[in-house]
């Protein structure tokens, strides 16, 4: 896989550690928090997408 | 509409590391500190990496190389978390997207592309939501040093293995050569060096932080 996109798609560990922080630490994420995990998973599924087929 | 086969594994590494935001709060609690949790990390890791790795492997400039630049990442992203606190320090972490396109460009010629740009900076700007301030100049400094070194530390590996590094190799190198720059900085970071926090939390990130995500993301990228 590309490096880039590699990097682009771990960028999805600040994203499951605030999701993991609301059980384990009763943290919860803000409106704001939210937006933005939801446009890094979006960007890096449609970075993740086979396109050979 | 198919993902191809490495993000389920990127996804994995990245769930992994995800965890040691959560460890390094409860380790806090446990009296650790930020330099005492990456000491003892690069300490336990530098001990498997004897076990998973051959000597003759270890033994080369191009290994000491690449422990060296995760050991220099390791610590300006311990002391980022110090001076700019956690949000600000992992949102310019991701400022690393945008120097791996350089560096991977500079050392083996992979293509820069206006989709990757694009990925890579709605990336920083979608973390920014989760700062949402005003970080002084050499905060920003300090978090841009930090993707710039993570940056360094993937294209470094990347180009390893167009050499024919294997990826355990290069988790071995890593671990094990990244106690020089940490163990030199001792001197300046003691608080918190020997409490029960920073040596279970050293612990963890040794296993779930580094070697398995690791493993995984390399695999990923080679």
């Amino acid at each position: 896989m590309d490096s880039t996109i590699a990097t682009i798609i771990s960028a999805l560990e600040p994203v499951f550690t605030t999701l993991l922080a609301y059980p384990i630490l009763g943290q919860y994420l803000t409106p704001p928090e939210i937006l933005g995990a939801i446009l890094i998973l979006v960007s890096s599924i449609w970075l993740g997408i086979d396109r050979r087929t | 509409m198919r993902l191809t086969s490495g993000f389920r594994d990127l996804m994995i590494a990245s769930l992994l590391w995800g965890t040691i935001g959560i460890a390094v709060q409860l380790a806090y609690r446990d009296g650790g500190s930020s330099y005492g949790i990456v000491f003892y990390r690069s300490l336990f890791s530098a001990i498997l990496s004897i076990f998973i790795t051959g000597k003759s492997k270890l033994l080369t400039v191009k290994a000491v190389a690449l422990g060296v630049i995760a050991g220099i990442f390791y610590e300006i992203y311990a002391f980022t978390i110090i001076y700019d606190g956690a949000p600000l320090s992992s949102f310019l972490l991701y400022t690393a997207p945008l120097f791996v396109s350089i560096f991977a460009f500079s050392l083996f010629g992979e293509k820069i592309t206006v989709t990757k740009l694009l990925a890579s900076l709605l990336v920083v700007g979608s973390l920014y939501l989760s700062y949402l301030g005003t970080p002084s100049i050499l905060q920003v400094l300090w978090g841009v040093a930090s993707g710039a070194s993570y940056a360094a530390l993937i294209s470094v590996s990347k180009y390893l293995q167009t050499k024919q590094v294997t990826d355990w190799d290069l988790v071995g190198a890593q671990s094990l050569w990244s106690l020089i720059p940490v163990g030199l900085a001792v001197p300046f970071f003691r608080e918190g060096l020997f409490s029960l926090g920073s040596i279970w939390g050293g612990a963890f990130l040794c296993i779930i932080g580094t070697i398995l995500p690791y493993y995984f993301s390399i695999e990923v990228s080679g």
